[in-house]
């Protein structure tokens, strides 16, 4: 028995009271499902975002639902890789249970960008707190550089 | 000056819709909410006029404004309003709608 019907921008999308959807409900169900860029991480464009400040760059890759032992992070110059593996994440309860709605996403995917400024990679931290991941890279310019005391002889 | 707080500009938000795994077990409904960067101090679940509305404001941003993720769904008879519960773990709201007593399904024995 169905015990719900979706509703969005306060309009009734298809109703599940117990029987089938209509043509239109299904009709307009498909078209929602079309409406990518309002479904959260689903736009066309990359989900890992980048903020440049004087000190640091930060950046954030949301990826809710993940398990912080299956995400790697590779710094390489000024390049950085984030590679998430989802499939050991979920899957258990699925012979459990019957899905009405299937949306969220499970695939592993690889995202990397580009950082336009000098930065110490190996001194890169990441921390995973609710769904999002967050990098911080010092900038190489915030580095003081290291006063070298000569001695005269003679 | 209590009107003029009172229509104070909020900052504008950058509304999103989060995607929903919905299942059906033999006890209830299960919904998760993919809401990333939302602890669960930020997260609003209520159900009005048998309408069920989750609102949950991210840490994140988009285009310079806040993501705040927000959905509703219809709720129908069968669904126990007063014992649904949530929770959040790693970015994924949960809820729990349980079926109301009218709506399990009862096995009678024939003898």
């Amino acid at each position: 028995m169905n015990m719900l019907a979706r509703h969005n921008n306060n309009s009734l999308e298809f109703a599940l009271h117990g029987g089938l959807p209509s043509f239109e409900s299904m009709l307009r169900r498909f078209f929602e499902m079309a409406d990518y860029d309002h479904v959260a991480g689903r736009g066309s464009e990359g989900r890992m975002t980048m903020k440049i400040s004087d000190a640091e760059v930060r950046l954030q890759l949301p990826c809710a639902g993940c398990k912080k032992e299956n995400i790697s992070i590779e710094v390489v110059n000024d390049f950085v890789t984030v590679r998430v593996d989802q499939e050991k994440c979920c899957g258990e309860d699925e012979k459990k249970h019957r899905y009405i709605i299937r949306e969220r996403c499970f695939t592993s995917f690889e995202e990397s960008i580009k950082i336009p400024v000098a930065v110490v990679g190996p001194e890169a931290k990441a921390e995973y707190t609710d769904g999002v991941l967050t990098i911080t890279i010092p900038r190489e310019s915030a580095r003081k550089p290291a006063a070298h005391s000569v001695k005269v002889e003679g | 000056m209590k009107h003029e707080a009172e229509n104070k500009v909020k900052p504008p938000v950058y509304e999103l819709r989060p995607a929903v795994d919905v299942t059906e077990c033999q006890d209830g409904i299960t919904l998760a909410f993919e809401v990333p960067g939302a602890a669960a101090k930020d997260v609003c679940v209520e159900v009005k006029s048998g309408v069920l509305t989750i609102r949950a404001e991210s840490s994140l941003c988009r285009h310079e404004r806040q993501v705040v993720y927000s959905r509703a769904f219809q709720l129908s008879d069968a669904v126990d309003v007063e014992n649904i519960c949530a929770k959040t773990r790693d970015g994924v709201l949960t809820l729990f709608l349980p079926k109301s007593e009218k709506a399990r399904v009862h096995r009678i024995k024939v003898s």
